[in-house]
């Protein structure tokens, strides 16, 4: 690691003053606008002044610069304050060449705000540069490189990357958990995490707990929105600031409220049963959501009663710890890869998954990898064709008929039979590289996260965000499940409860035997009730058959008389269609409860279990 | 009658269609009005060549016999785009690029989409039977905005219903007893009093009297004839057997049909040729149920068709793979007859898999805007 002594710092704020005041002295607009003020100010904490180095430049950054920007700037009528000389040979560069060249860039960067430095404002568009933007945006390569540079990388170290998400929710009050830890260093150095609250609202008196492993709490005292950056160390060079938007709402912007729990905060007197209070819908119909998106059944109704008291990411956070979930994403993925009947994994290390997942001992994509290696993936797919193709089209999206793609058919299929052969400018000569190198493709997380998304929404991602969750999860395979925790929690998902989904056939078949056997199906079971519901396109007189099997099996725990018949009725809509009866309805189960000799608890149930509601959730 | 399928048949077959031509072209034709008010589809798909069907005779000897009442086009191109793909195409009209283990609608209008649109027909009317897959499921309707869900065909894919699997489920949990009339009575009562429930996509929806009769449909068949139907084949032989049904049930405008079995080529020629001539069979039993309902008879028109054939050459294992592009893969022969078609000839104009929709909505007097594909006049009256 590199270590900067005193005297190199002082040589740069040297060569900065020098070269900055000759540029502050031009001070006029021109393409590639005013060069900044860089005289580093006599309160300069010299520990974070960055020094460019010039060997760096030379192999990397200059290169870049003579293609995007020689263009313009080595022109001295269109180069304004900053002229590039072009570089004849531009793989051995005359040293001079580029040490006028670095010279000439210095000016345009800023030694105690890298970051923010001229040189990569202005190749993003800002600035008033008369080129306009070079790159569309800060994950870039080239950008990365020139930003890298502005960090003052070197060739034996390269400046940390901090990472948090872009944006979060939390109440006034409740204190907000913010995780640094995906932040990275590319040499793999140790990192030192620094916090700030950059913006605020006026009057507002935000805290900042931090601990020493990246993480830290933030308590707000006002609503509105606050400004939080992240910057990391690796004990020579610091990373830009990554910047996190935090909106602070009193009632939780658009989540339903959080209803005290079964407990009063005094945590000695009960409240009434559940049936009995009035319950806010949308937090019912997320509940039921969450466990019929992330459990693939219906929760029961004590689950409901415990959850009705925690916040929407509380519950979020619990579930995404329990290992029924990630069984329900691993039979998902085995669904999604058809490794269903004869080619369903029975046995070995793809049995662990979802504990694996559970615990976070691994990562999303490398479980997705497991699966696409194993054994039963390579029965299901015989064959270089099959093979290729499949991993193709399903794990990049890739349609391999297309002109464009038949090249890479081609190679893949070579590769797969132990050729030596490239694949997206990657050599490899085995089957196993072959899934090793598309799955290190960035379009394997684009392919991925959008499937993620739809999943969880029903409506396809729009780019933006897309772009920034896959930047994200190249730069940490870890990021992947940190975004499925923030999607779960975010506004569009909450938002979604509202509109009622038609509840998919497999959950559809776990929840009618958890909510009239109190069970979930067993694998044979849901294998063979599986086929026959994907077999209609109309699965309503199927599940209706169904439904009908289960109640009249006898091995339902329904009583034959409701010897409390409001609570019956109230608790079987809770936890059948996740609201309370209107009173219309409530009078006319209950009266007929009570009156009709002919309407017993089993014909409660099985009005709500055939009713058109219960398709949908 | 006979049908003289050499080289002399072929040209005959050919001139009869180009004397044909101009008077196809003219505009009485296209005002003409047609005798057909059903039609079946069969998509024998799997991969079928030729060779071991029309040019074998003695391997389907009732589409033989389908054909000397309609007629045979042996040269009907087909592009080799994947089970999926190329079984699409067939009956959205439109070439279709799905891969192997794709799972999604496509985005043109089916031939289903098209009849209830244009009929405006009610989904009970309008019918798919398939032998098994996922995929098969999204032939119903298509993701097409003026189109869809709303207009998509009834499925019952067989070798999900109707199999020894579900039946032994249904057994070990006991089979429910027929809601009494006081059940239904209280039951009705409850769920007036319910609210309405909330709009959500829904998919294809029968009404509830059709309901019922899937229901009843169903729990017969379940302990019936088709459940016990087992062996090399006995997906596609389900899969015509509930078309069968459905024809004596709904009595449908359009009835698709999607085998599949086909396919164990692959890994076996044998169990290839046994799979076709099982797959005739059932279809002979369907041809027949046909005939033999007056209601069906004059007005049904059906036409069988492979989505593609397969390799010239055996591989490894003996069996067919299909990925050569020879003209063995890229050309099947169709089969059809119905009141609208010519009968006993071999139609030997080119045509392709991509025609079949169009010319089926053409018999049922309903518009097919999207679809790439022609009408087949040369094989019509």
């Amino acid at each position: 690691m590199r270590r900067i002594s005193a005297l190199s710092i002082l040589i740069a704020l040297g060569v900065f003053t020098t070269i900055g005041l000759s540029g502050s002295g031009v001070a006029r607009a021109d393409s590639m606008g005013d060069p900044p003020a860089a005289a580093p100010s006599g309160d300069t904490d010299l520990a974070r002044v960055v020094v460019p180095d010039l060997l760096y430049f030379h192999q990397r950054a200059a290169p870049l610069l003579h293609s995007h920007c020689a263009g313009c700037h080595s022109d001295a009528e269109s180069a304004g304050g900053y002229l590039l000389r072009p570089l004849k040979n531009l793989d051995r560069p005359s040293l001079e060449t580029v040490r006028e060249n670095f010279r000439a860039t210095l000016r345009y960067l800023d030694p105690r705000e890298p970051a923010a430095s001229a040189l990569l404002t202005k190749s993003l568009g800002g600035k008033a540069h008369g080129g306009g933007a070079i790159f569309a945006n800060e994950t870039h390569s080239d950008f990365v490189t020139l930003q890298e540079f502005a960090l003052g990388a070197s060739r034996s170290n390269r400046p940390p990357d901090a990472i948090l998400p872009k944006r979060m929710r939390m109440r006034v009050g409740a204190p907000l958990s913010l995780d640094g830890t995906l932040s990275a260093d590319p040499d793999g150095d140790g990192l030192q995490y620094t916090w700030a609250i950059v913006d605020r609202p006026s009057g507002a008196s935000p805290r900042l707990k931090a601990s020493d492993d990246g993480l830290a709490q933030l308590h707000v005292n006002k609503p509105g929105a606050y400004r939080i950056r992240l910057t990391v160390h690796d004990d020579t060079l610091w990373s830009a600031g990554a910047d996190m938007l935090v909106i602070a709402n009193l009632a939780g912007g658009v989540r339903p409220p959080v209803v005290a729990g079964p407990m009063s905060n005094d945590g000695k007197k009960k409240l009434p049963p559940l049936w009995k209070r009035r319950l806010v819908p949308e937090r019912l119909r997320l509940i039921r959501r969450l466990y019929i998106d992330l459990l693939w059944r219906t929760p029961r109704l004590a689950e409901v009663e415990k959850w009705y008291g925690s916040t929407h990411d509380e519950m979020v956070d619990a579930l995404l710890k329990r290992e029924e979930v990630w069984d329900a994403w691993y039979e998902r993925q085995l669904y999604f890869f058809l490794l269903l009947d004869r080619f369903r994994p029975k046995e070995g290390r793809l049995a662990s998954l979802p504990k694996r997942l559970a615990n976070a001992q691994v990562t999303i994509p490398m479980a997705v990898q497991e699966i696409v290696r194993s054994q039963y993936f390579n029965a299901r797919n015989p064959g270089n064709d099959t093979f290729v193709t499949v991993v193709l089209e399903q794990c990049l999206g890739t349609v391999v008929q297309e002109r464009r793609n038949l090249r890479v058919l081609k190679a893949g299929k070579k590769m797969y039979d132990g050729y030596k052969t490239k694949l997206f400018k990657t050599t490899g000569s085995s089957q196993a590289d072959f899934v090793r190198i598309v799955f290190a493709q960035d379009q394997f997380a684009t392919h991925m996260l959008q499937r993620l998304w739809k999943d969880l929404h029903e409506t396809e991602i729009d780019p933006k965000t897309l772009k920034a969750a896959v930047a994200r999860a190249v730069a940490d395979p870890r990021a992947y499940r940190v975004l499925f925790t923030e999607w779960l929690k975010g506004d569009a998902y909450v938002k979604a409860v509202e509109l009622a989904r038609n509840k998919p056939e497999i959950p559809y078949v776990r929840s009618l035997f958890v909510d009239i056997l109190d069970r979930t199906p067993t694998y044979e079971e849901l294998r063979n009730v599986r086929n026959a519901f994907l077999s209609l396109a109309d699965p309503t007189p199927i599940r209706l058959v169904m439904g009908r099997v289960l109640m009249e099996s006898g091995q339902g725990q329904l009583p034959a008389n409701a010897l409390a018949p409001e609570q019956f009725v109230n608790e079987q809509f809770i936890r059948l269609l996740a609201r309370q009866p209107s009173p219309r309805e409530a009078k006319a189960f209950v009266g007929a409860l009570k009156k009709d000799a002919a309407v017993t608890p089993r014909v409660i149930l099985w009005t709500l279990i055939s009713s058109a509601e219960y398709q949908g959730y | 009658m006979c049908i003289d399928y050499s080289r002399r048949g072929f040209l005959k077959g050919s001139g009869v269609a180009m004397m044909g031509l101009p008077w196809l072209a003219s505009p009485a034709f296209a005002k003409k009005k047609f005798k057909t008010k059903h039609v079946v589809m069969v998509a024998f798909a799997g991969g079928v060549r030729s060779r071991e069907t029309i040019e074998k005779p003695a391997n389907i000897p009732n589409l033989m016999r389908i054909a000397e009442q309609g007629v045979i086009c042996p040269k009907i191109d087909v592009m080799n785009n994947g089970h999926f793909g190329a079984t699409m195409s067939i009956f959205t009209g439109k070439r279709e690029f799905r891969g192997i283990r794709e799972n999604e609608r496509g985005e043109n209008p089916t031939v289903f989409e098209y009849v209830r649109k244009g009929a405006q027909l009610p989904a009970d009317m309008v019918w798919l039977s398939t032998s098994g897959g996922a995929q098969q499921r999204n032939l119903v309707y298509s993701g097409h905005e003026d189109f869809g869900e709303k207009y998509g065909a009834n499925l019952i894919d067989a070798d999900g219903v109707f199999n020894t699997e579900f039946r032994k489920v249904i057994d070990s949990f006991g089979r429910p007893s027929v809601p009494t009339d006081k059940e239904i009575e209280v039951v009705g009562k409850l769920r007036d009093a319910m609210q309405p429930p909330p709009a959500m996509a829904s998919g294809v929806k029968n009404d509830a009297k059709t309901i019922d009769r899937l229901q009843r449909y169903i729990l017969q068949e379940i302990a019936g004839k088709t459940a016990r139907i087992t062996g090399p084949g006995s997906s596609d032989a389900r899969a015509i057997q509930v078309a069968v049904s459905v024809l004596r049930i709904f009595k449908p405008t359009m009835l698709g049909v999607v085998l599949q079995n086909a396919d164990i080529a692959h890994g076996s020629f044998n169990a290839y040729e046994n799979v076709i001539k099982r797959a005739d069979e059932q279809l002979g039993v369907l041809w027949d149920s046909v005939q033999a309902d007056p209601s069906l008879r004059d007005s049904t028109t059906i036409m069988v068709l492979p989505e593609f054939g397969r390799d010239r050459n055996l591989n490894q294992r003996n069996g067919l793979d299909h990925g050569d592009n020879t003209p063995q893969l890229r050309q099947v022969a169709m089969v059809g007859a119905g009141p609208d078609f010519k009968q006993g000839r071999v139609i030997s104009s080119a045509m392709k898999s991509i025609d079949v929709c169009p010319t089926a909505c053409e018999l049922l007097g309903v518009k097919s805007d999207h679809v790439d594909g022609k009408i087949m006049r040369s094989i019509l009256s």
